[in-house]
């Protein structure tokens, strides 16, 4: 036996390696013997466990419980390899040496990074010229959220994310703002292969997408990309930056098994604040409203609810504290991974299985997701050659509620919802539910719902070989295949007769069931050539490729609007048909690129990249598209070595300039004719075939085929450095992004036929500065504490858009609108002016002009702008704080400034429920410094506002153009996100057994969040509108985040 | 190891020579939608012309129609349709009609009319031209000028400009309508492709065709009578008027395929509580007792339970309206509840008029009693009444006994003036259930109803004691509560819609709500 190896283990996973087990070697030559002692360079302790292995063969031990190692090798032996997770591989060269002691430095301060870069290359960090970060697994899944871009929030300067909270779902991921009106997603690339990054779902529920699918365990790091210099070489599917995740890969190392569990609790973070001094009613006190515009609460007992009830219920009339917060239950989520990891020099395999399950905040588990990953990867080399491969396995189950959020807020507030959990009570049933307006809502978990279910394949092949000395060969081959099914079910609901719901009017549920399965395939092949040479002081490299993509989705299914048979749900349900639906699209992209380094001394590198992309998606005629970019940095240490004398340990000034091209969207080539059909033509409720007769109807959107290529073109100069003995590092950066030709389905004034033509428009900037900083005030033996900062500010601003236009709407809803105006920044919203009096010769000029009930009336031609959706900067704070084996750590973040429109604040205005409507105490008022209209004539308003039309003065955009202000809130926030204490168990205290390693921590996440005073309806950070432009608009409300705490246990074998 | 290698490098470079280098573009050529065609026939595209038609005039033309003629109102325990009431009007509202109407129905209908020239179908040719010109006519006189001689032509003009009403877009309408009644023997011609049920509206029938598009021209040239009159003149004498009425009733009881109107607020809104009965034109029928309420309004639900326990009931305990605009609470003081309130009847099998056939007979009312010919006035204004009684079972044939000398709808033949207000007033309460938006525009043609400005309907939103508002009289409309015009406005068009303001340069400034269109009574009146 070469390795300290237990037979048991060997045998479990024998089949595993029996694929990577190529060339074993044994070869014993004469030997000498080499003793040392590993120990770590933070605290002086000797490590155990450490790799300690030959180059270039497959012999090596590990170290003992001190750190001590013996080791028996050939004569001729050059180099010692000392590695050992967490730490800094180390090679040490023999030489005469028999005792060789060597201290090990952990990876988090490492001096000369080395990064993977576009395609998977491994660069050392000063050779690149442009900005990348990159977030290592420590500090990612710090607070275990079991999602990998959850983990990344506000880690990383120029990257926004944000999610809507609760487990599973999907996360936004904006890299240097918005730069495009087509698409701002990042591409995603795990081990050098694209995944896709769909989201899943719909506004009412949410599956996530597909980076949710990553076991935060299996990864190694997170690196971004954020330039268009960077990303050059991955082409033109990269223009919104790159989200490069690197997996966990084994080391020399004997076999370890590595558990980890976290378990934890949740409750919602933010619920709206309600008003508690008006309750049940509109107008007047009513039994049957939603909302509270009734009378002021007294405390009084009086009756309420269903009429139709043999007793009666009464309570009193007084507001139900934490109603919203109790309607929620406490979530609970377990996520277990269980990693193998075993390698030599030669071959190396990781084996993994994670479970992530989570029951949500929605009670009667209406809220479930749980999924199951496997992973399994690998690498061998064998002389010149080597391959290197992964394969995922995962399994998603989730069940969401459908609709149920906005029931919630439609009460009164001296309504408790809590108490009418039981809806199979007489007194909280369909029948007779207080109110005709709105549904049980715990009635709604159970009936209305959305089931989810997928397969997902993914993974990659990827063989190299040494064609000479320098010059290397790399075929990859990458598939992602998920097959998905979705049923959706609303029930059918009918009231019985004579019941307080039917005779209220209440309307009865149709019911709807749907059921589609979704297929989506990636397949991406790419061949390299890498050559790497070095000529004196020069180093001169270069890459060459080819690359190939292919994209398939479809999906097929059907629907049924109005079930016949309550309960049963089939698309066999109904008295006429289903809907069937099916829907195929395909894109194929190929691209040739290059890339040249060269590299003087260690002082200077120039990157030049360039590449052409042929796609499906433009007119067939002219497909061909070429972009490229340069970078350039300089080691200002190196140049001026007496810098190092100011404290000044490394200083690197860079600066790129690079270009990418993005394609079109499938199918924006040629004209189409659909089936007339709602679901289409949005404001329309006829669809064909009536009466046995079918008909199409020319698609809304023109066609073109003049398309040409989206380019983003980009500017960064950046500076970056360590001072004071690596207790200092900064990073700055500074660029200019201008993304023109954007490929939109531009409006067209309807009188031309079309709504919309897809074309080439505008020109769209976007210049910003990302600082990060980290200092370590405190690092002594025992004592290390790590202070860091991120800094992001984005500055957007629309150059040009199309044929002269000054101003485009992207979306409008309720009469707000949300547009992009010449000059201004993307995104800010807008809405109609209050009327006043324009005649600057009347006494009345500029009062504001009431209607005959003395309200305020909309200017119909006036608007005014309220702001921006994009925030003015965001900061984000992290620290952490090591006393021997404990460590303590935080993240914050602050956004600051930017804007969103709230349904909630809507819907709560409507039915008086927001603190807003409580305005003069919903007091009879004139509004002052207004004028009415007499007979053509403006006159002095004196017409009193009354306390019972207070629901339309003060909760009724429709009467009153302040309430519409209302339901746009700051978007500012701070929020504590993650907070994490571990404790790592001292490794004597496992002597003789075969732990090696025990840790434990606990942990929070979101547990704090501020925000202004206006908002006290969301978390501003939740938007049910997709991870794109349009989820900036705002929300029209979705789930409720929440916070969590857990514990969480770590133990290697 | 060696036969690895070279299987790798066999591998890699047959990888690379495939590179699909030349059969690049068969390989990349997968941009063509295999889901839907890239070519729509004649057959299919004219079901969907005629649909799209009814999808808006039959929602949201119904909608403005019956709540602006006050047959209803909105309900006091909703808010759907609360602007709409009180004119609170922007720029963005209402705009799917005009979207509707440009990007949807009359492109179909070009392609139809340039497929139909190619193919010699003559019958699809005319049914498009008619339907173009209908279609156009709802536009111009709903927005006055309007995009017409550079719409519809998305690769050439971006930016349509706008023409004028008056002496663009009627005359070519005019000229339209002709072109279409001159090829009616080409039309019927039996080398026609066979056209039956994808006509939505005559099933292919072209005689009905040409009937409807000579009353369209006939209500074109009402607008401008002065201007119009021999053409008028001539057309009465001519005959071959439209006898029966222009609709969709084909609809199916299943979402959307419905009628459009009852999909949306009865079937897919989350109340069906929204429309209901209002003072103005419920009060009117009760007082005459014309049993044209029993189709127009639902019973009260109280009604309905007492009739269920075998009461009899009169009209008066059968129907109650509300305010027009204002709404009373559902309950506590001066309330009126859900239960006591009538709401306005609506079916998914309500046809859709593009014009109804008592409608056609007051248009010929109108033009004889304007020529001052009262005895043939009268003629066509009792057909109008009956055939407005004989739309529905409940009221069949008992529309003689109001327009018999001395009845309640007795035609009075004075003057021009009590003619014409005789002749709009049974107008107005056809409409009911109709196509009520062709009443907003008569009634700003014409001048009525009037509108009472200083009243309301009745003393009382809620006491069924009652009784009208002293000095109110009935037929006359009132201003709505919480208005923005002015108590003696009306809505005379609609304002000029973001959808075109924004991408078109040409579109002119939008004239206020109550500014009158050049064809429209003066304001005020």
């Amino acid at each position: 036996m070469l390795f300290n190896l237990n037979l048991f283990y060997m045998k479990k996973i024998a089949l595993l390696l029996a694929f990577f087990a190529i060339g074993l070697q044994v070869l014993m030559a004469q030997t000498k013997e080499i003793t040392g002692t590993v120990t770590s360079a933070d605290d002086g302790g000797g490590i155990p466990g450490v790799s300690v292995s030959v180059k270039g063969t497959s012999l090596g031990t590990i170290t003992d419980m001190d750190g001590m190692f013996r080791l028996k090798v050939p004569q001729d032996s050059k180099t010692l390899v000392f590695s050992f997770v967490g730490m800094q591989t180390q090679e040490v060269a023999i030489g005469s040496q028999t005792k060789i002691n060597v201290k090990l430095m952990s990876e988090n301060i490492a001096v000369d990074e080395v990064v993977v870069t576009a395609l998977g290359i491994a660069k050392s960090e000063k050779t690149l010229g442009y900005a990348s970060s990159t977030v290592k697994s420590d500090q990612l899944d710090m607070a275990k959220s079991g999602s990998v871009m959850g983990g990344l929030t506000s880690k990383v300067a120029g990257v926004q994310i944000s999610g809507a909270g609760s487990t599973g779902t999907s996360q936004k991921v904006l890299i240097r703002g918005i730069s495009s009106l087509n698409s701002n997603n990042p591409l995603y690339i795990v081990d050098g292969v694209p995944i896709d990054n769909s989201r899943n779902g719909n506004n009412a529920a949410d599956f996530g997408n597909g980076a949710n699918d990553i076991n935060s365990e299996d990864v190694e790091s997170v690196t971004i990309l954020k330039g268009a210099s960077a990303t050059a070489l991955y082409g033109s599917r990269a223009s919104a930056g790159v989200v490069m995740i690197t997996t966990k890969k084994a080391k020399v190392e004997s076999l370890t098994i590595t558990y980890d569990g976290t378990f934890s609790a949740s409750n919602v973070l933010r619920v709206m604040q309600t008003q508690n001094l008006f309750g049940q009613g509109w107008g007047t006190w009513d039994r049957a409203e939603n909302g509270s515009w009734g009378a002021r609460l007294d405390g009084t007992t009086h009756e309420w609810g269903s009429e139709m009830l043999e007793t009666p219920m009464t309570k009193p009339y007084s507001y139900v504290k934490n109603n919203l917060r109790d309607f929620y239950q406490t979530g609970f989520e377990k996520n277990n991974s269980v990693t193998l990891r075993y390698g030599t020099e030669n071959v190396g395999v990781v084996a993994s299985y994670g479970n992530l399950n989570s029951n949500g905040i929605l009670p009667n588990d209406g809220d479930t997701y749980d999924r199951n990953t496997f992973s399994l990867r690998g690498f061998a080399k064998v002389k010149k050659f080597s391959m290197d491969m992964s394969m995922n396995y995962v399994r998603k189950d989730i069940r969401r509620t459908d609709g149920m959020d906005m029931e919630l807020l439609q009460h009164g507030v001296d309504v408790s919802f809590s108490d009418q959990k039981d809806y199979n009570d007489v007194r909280y049933n369909t029948d007779n539910y207080y109110t005709w307006y709105a549904q049980n809502p715990y009635w709604m978990i159970d009936n209305n719902y959305y089931k989810y279910q997928d397969d997902r394949v993914y993974g990659k092949i990827e063989m190299s070989y040494e064609l000479m000395k320098g010059l290397k060969a790399t075929g990859r081959l990458g598939g992602d295949f998920s097959n998905q099914r979705r049923d959706n079910v609303d029930a059918k609901l009918t009231y019985s007769d004579g019941s307080y719901s039917q005779e209220g009017g209440k309307s009865e549920e149709l019911g709807y069931y749907s059921k589609y399965s979704y297929n989506r395939s990636q397949i991406d092949a790419t061949a390299l050539l890498v050559a790497d040479y070095k000529i004196g002081d020069l180093s001169i490299g270069g890459t060459a490729g080819w690359n190939l993509n292919q994209r398939i989705y479809n999906y097929n299914g059907g629907y049924v609007q109005g079930l016949d048979i309550p309960g049963w749900y089939n698309l066999l349900n109904t008295t006429s048909s289903a809907t069937s639906d099916t829907y195929n699209s395909s894109r194929r992209l190929i691209g040739a690129f290059a890339q040249a380094e060269l590299g003087y001394k260690n002082t200077w590198y120039l990157n030049l990249s360039a590449r052409n992309d042929w796609s499906s998606t433009l007119p067939s005629n002219d497909n061909s598209f070429f972009y490229g970019g340069v970078n350039t940095s300089v080691i200002l240490t190196e140049l001026f070595p007496t810098l190092k004398a100011y404290k000044v340990d490394y200083l690197k000034l860079r600066a790129a300039v690079g270009q990418t091209g993005n394609d079109a969207d499938v199918y924006k080539t040629k004209n189409w004719f659909t089936p007339l059909d709602p679901a289409i033509y949005t404001y329309n409720y006829t669809k064909l075939p009536i009466g046995g007769v079918s008909g199409l109807t020319e698609n809304n959107t023109m066609a073109s085929q003049i398309l040409k290529p989206e380019m983003t073109t980009e500017y960064e100069l950046g500076i970056s450095g360590n001072f004071f003995n690596q207790r200092v590092s900064i990073d700055l950066a500074y660029y200019n992004k201008q993304t023109k030709d954007q490929i939109i389905s531009a409006a067209l004034a309807p009188e031309t036929g079309y709504t919309r033509e897809t074309r080439n428009v505008g020109k769209l900037e976007n210049q910003g500065v990302e600082a990060v900083l980290t200092v370590t005030p405190v690092r002594t033996k025992n004592w290390k504490w790590d202070v860091g900062g991120t800094f992001s500010k984005n500055n957007s601003k629309v150059k040009e858009l199309w044929d002269g236009l000054q101003e485009y709407t992207y979306t409008s809803w309720r009469g707000i609108e949300y547009i992009l105006k010449v000059g201004g920044p993307i995104g800010v919203f807008r809405l109609p002016s209050v009327a006043t009096v324009k005649d600057q010769s009347s006494p009345f000029y500029g009062y504001r002009i009431v209607s005959n009930n003395g309200f305020l009336t909309a200017s119909s031609t006036d608007k005014d702008i309220v702001g921006a959706s994009q925030p003015k900067f965001t900061v984000g704070f992290n620290t952490s704080l090591k006393y021997k084996n404990f460590t303590f750590s935080a993240v914050a973040d602050w956004r600051k400034g930017g804007y969103m429109v709230s349904n909630t604040s809507y819907i709560s205005h409507f039915n008086g429920n927001s603190t807003q409507t409580v305005f003069n105490e919903r007091n009879s008022f004139i509004y002052p410094h207004s004028v009415k209209v007499v007979a053509g004539n403006y006159v002095e308003n004196n017409i009193m506002v009354r306390s019972d039309q207070m629901s339309y003065a003060q909760g009724n955009y429709s009467y009153s153009p302040t309430a519409l202000r209302e339901f746009i809130l700051p978007k500012d926030y701070f929020k504590l996100r993650e907070v994490a204490l571990s404790y790592d168990f001292p490794s004597k205290m496992f002597e003789n057994t075969p732990i090696k390693k025990l840790s434990l921590s606990i942990v929070g996440r979101n547990l704090l969040l501020f925000t202004p005073k206006e908002n006290n309806y969301v978390d501003p950070e939740s938007s049910n509108l997709g991870n794109d432009l349009l989820s900036e608009f705002g929300e029209t409300t979705g789930t409720s985040s929440t916070r969590s705490f857990g514990a969480s246990i770590k133990v290697i074998f | 190891m060696k036969k690895l290698k070279s299987i790798f490098t066999g591998i890699f470079i047959a990888s690379i020579l495939s590179l699909p280098l030349n059969s690049c573009k068969d390989y990349l050529d997968v941009n063509n939608n295999p889901n839907y065609p890239t070519d729509g026939t004649l057959a299919t595209l004219l079901p969907s012309a005629c649909a799209t038609t009814i999808a808006q005039y039959g929602l949201n033309g119904v909608i403005l129609g019956t709540m602006w003629l006050q047959h209803t109102t909105q309900g006091n325990s909703t808010n759907q349709y609360n602007t709409t009431v009180n004119y609170t009007f922007t720029t963005a509202s209402y705009n799917a009609i005009w979207t509707n109407a440009y990007a949807n129905t009359l492109p179909d209908l070009k392609l139809v009319i340039e497929r139909a020239e190619k193919e010699n179908a003559w019958n699809y040719w005319v049914i498009a031209k008619i339907l173009t010109a209908y279609n156009f006519h709802m536009l111009t006189d709903l927005y006055e000028d309007i995009p017409y001689t550079e719409a519809l032509q998305a690769e050439a003009i971006k930016q349509p400009k706008y023409d004028d009403s008056k002496s663009v877009v009627y005359p070519a309408l005019l000229k339209m309508l002709d072109d279409a009644i001159a090829k009616e023997s080409d039309a019927t011609a039996s080398s026609n492709p066979v056209l039956t049920k994808q006509d939505l509206f005559f099933k292919g029938v072209i005689s009905k065709w040409i009937a409807f598009a000579k009353s369209l021209k006939l209500k074109i040239m009402m607008r401008d009578f002065n201007t119009y009159k021999t053409q008028i003149s001539s057309l009465l004498s001519a005959g071959g008027l439209l006898e029966e009425n222009c609709a969709v009733t084909t609809f199916e009881d299943a979402t959307n395929k419905g009628n459009p109107l009852y999909e949306y607020n009865i079937r897919q809104l989350n109340t069906t509580e929204n429309i209901r009965a209002c003072h103005t034109l419920c009060e009117f029928l009760l007082n005459y007792s014309d049993p044209r309420i029993e189709n127009i309004y639902e019973l009260t639900a109280v009604a309905s339970g007492k009739i269920a326990k075998g009461e009899t009931l009169t009209y008066a305990q059968k129907y109650e309206g509300l305010p027009c605009g204002t709404k009373p609470p559902t309950s506590g003081n001066g309330s009126v509840p859900l239960t006591n309130s009538s709401k306005f009847k609506e079916s998914f099998s309500d046809p859709v008029y593009l014009m109804n056939d008592a409608e056609a007979e007051f248009l010929i009312a109108e033009a004889y009693a304007r020529i001052g010919d009262s005895g043939k006035a009268k003629t066509y204004y009792d057909k109008g009444v009956t055939k407005s009684f004989d739309r529905w079972k409940e009221s069949a044939s008992k529309a003689s006994t109001f327009i018999t000398d001395g009845g309640a709808y007795a035609f009075n033949a004075s003057t021009t003036e009590t003619m014409v207000k005789s002749i709009m007033t049974q107008k107005w309460i056809s409409y009911a259930k109709a196509n009520a938006l062709d009443g907003v525009f008569d009634r700003n043609r014409t001048g009525y109803p009037s509108i009472d400005p200083s009243s309301v309907v009745r003393v009382s939103d809620s006491d069924r004691s009652k009784g009208l508002t002293s000095g109110y009289i009935l037929g006359t409309l009132v201003a709505p509560g919480a208005t923005t015009l002015q108590p003696s406005e009306f809505p005379r068009r609609l304002l000029v819609p973001d959808a075109s303001a924004q991408y078109n340069v040409n579109a002119p400034k939008t004239k206020a709500l109550g500014v009158p269109m050049w064809w429209q009574v003066a304001s005020g009146k």
